[in-house]
């Protein structure tokens, strides 16, 4: 992508070939997360850390996406979010002829911020210009972990960030961590019981042995509310965009757009083809030979491109560039996309949801799921008349679109 | 209680053998259990690599129930 900024991000070289190198890059106690440019939001965070103090800040935030607590945000939050929000829909955004028209990216943004705010503990009222304001900054704040991909000169967009940051503390972070730090310090002395905790990140991240900066806590605040809020909305647009080429020429399966089994298979396989984070940035601290016999210097920052493991058609099968809905993989359909390994997504249960085994009884739905099972029980197509607007910068972009305009006509 | 790890869901990222290396071992494409029988502190510890572990794939069960296996998925 070209640059017209003064600074510019740093650069990296691609490297990893195949699954094989893939699986090297991903699992190397060698290879650090790289996102120098985005170190004022991204920093000391689950993010960015790499071995023991990585380990320590997973362990910590692992209460937040057992089966019990992805199962009480569907309940408690995700769901009741998605209805009101339709229902704002149906009553304002009727057009003439009576079709229900929104565009995807506030729409959905603005269900995933609320989901995001009570993840991380931030106690909002439930009135819409919190959520609006948290919105807005989001957006604002995304930008900052994405800086590697900005077209801006990155002192501004860093200097421009870093207000953000400040507003996002004073307005949201720190008014909450005062009120939980409060019963944290009841539970030390054992006023309460650790049950009567909440269950969010600003509560995990005080309960840490050692106590967290509060700029490492905002900033793990800034990671999670921005994964959990763009990764899903891209995806979802991509799904949406990839069946309605599927439909054109399967219209059979228009039926199956019901089926929760369908639309998991055919969310995942748009996850593989478009990850939300396509290229995964690393910087070398020894010198790595790959399996492929590619070798990585010492000091030398590589990018791994998960477009192109998630075609491998010896994981992947025949066509692997072809989306197809039915394919069967050796790997999870979602292919490489939450990067596994030892940095592996931490939300990927939340995203993608998580089957039944005799650990976890029942099939549990991922947000992407059910947010398309839902629009799609609206009827939900693109608009011929308005169509999706996608983003200069590609799939790497701050965001990969800048419209997405849809019609809900069974929304009556 | 028996631990046991899913290879067909397993990544091997790894977690489970930095909680409790003399519980679990990462080969090259999944996790194993090197000592299945766990009680007391190392079932506390199984217990949080079930919450640890990114792709669900460690489960624990009462000795008894051997055989009785994955409700699904």
């Amino acid at each position: 992508m070209k640059t017209t900024g003064t600074r510019q991000p740093r650069q990296w070289r691609p490297a990893g070939k195949d699954v094989p190198d893939l699986k090297a890059i991903l699992r190397s106690e060698d290879l650090w997360p790289s996102r120098p440019d985005s170190e004022p939001f991204t920093g000391s965070t689950v993010l960015t850390l790499h071995k023991e103090a990585h380990f320590a800040r997973r362990r910590l935030e692992a209460p937040l996406f057992t089966a019990v607590a992805l199962l009480d945000y569907k309940r408690r939050i995700l769901m009741p979010a998605i209805e009101r929000h339709i229902e704002r829909a149906r009553d304002d955004q009727r057009g003439a002829d009576g079709v229900v028209r929104v565009d995807l990216l506030p729409f959905l943004r603005s269900i995933l911020v609320r989901v995001g705010a009570d993840l991380l503990g931030l106690d909002l009222p439930n009135d819409d210009a919190a959520f609006e304001r948290l919105s807005l900054l989001n957006d604002k704040l995304f930008e900052g972990t994405r800086l590697q991909w900005s077209s801006r000169d990155l002192d501004e967009a860093v200097a421009e960030g870093v207000e953000y940051k400040r507003l996002f503390t004073e307005e949201f972070v720190r008014p909450a961590m005062a009120r939980r730090a409060a019963l944290v310090a009841r539970f030390r002395v054992g006023e309460i019981k650790e049950e009567q905790l909440p269950r969010d990140l600003l509560t995990q991240l005080l309960l840490a042995p050692h106590p967290i900066d509060e700029d490492d806590i905002v900033r793990e605040c800034i990671v999670f509310l921005a994964a959990s809020n763009t990764s899903t909305t891209s995806a979802a647009c991509f799904t949406i965009l990839e069946l309605d080429e599927w439909l054109k020429a399967h219209p059979d399966d228009r039926a199956l757009l019901g089926d929760v089994d369908f639309l998991r298979n055919a969310a995942m396989e748009s996850l593989r083809l478009k990850p939300p984070t396509p290229i995964i940035l690393r910087e070398a601290h020894a010198d790595i030979a790959l399996p492929s016999g590619e070798q990585i210097s010492e000091g030398e920052r590589i990018g791994l491109d998960l477009r192109t493991v998630n075609r491998d058609p010896e994981v992947f099968g025949a066509e692997p560039d072809a989306y197809n809905p039915y394919r069967e993989s050796k790997f999870h359909n979602f292919g490489f996309s939450f990067g596994p390994g030892i940095h592996v997504c931490i939300g990927q249960p939340l995203v993608v949801g998580t089957r039944a085994s005799s650990g976890d009884p029942v099939d549990i739905d991922g947000i992407l799921v059910l947010l398309l099972k839902r629009l799609y029980e609206f009827g939900l197509e693109l608009d011929p008349a308005d169509p999706v607007v996608h983003s200069p910068g590609g799939d790497t972009d701050v965001g990969p679109f800048v419209r997405f305009p849809v019609k809900l006509p069974s929304m009556l | 209680m028996i631990v046991e790890v899913d290879a067909a869901r397993c990544e091997a990222a790894g977690y489970c053998q930095r909680l409790a290396p003399h519980i679990f071992q990462v080969g090259d494409d999944h996790s194993e259990v090197i000592e299945a029988q766990v009680d007391g502190d190392d079932l506390e510890l199984a217990e949080e690599a079930i919450n640890l572990c990114p792709t669900r794939a460690i489960s624990v069960r009462h000795a008894e129930s051997a055989g009785s296996g994955a409700a699904g998925g």
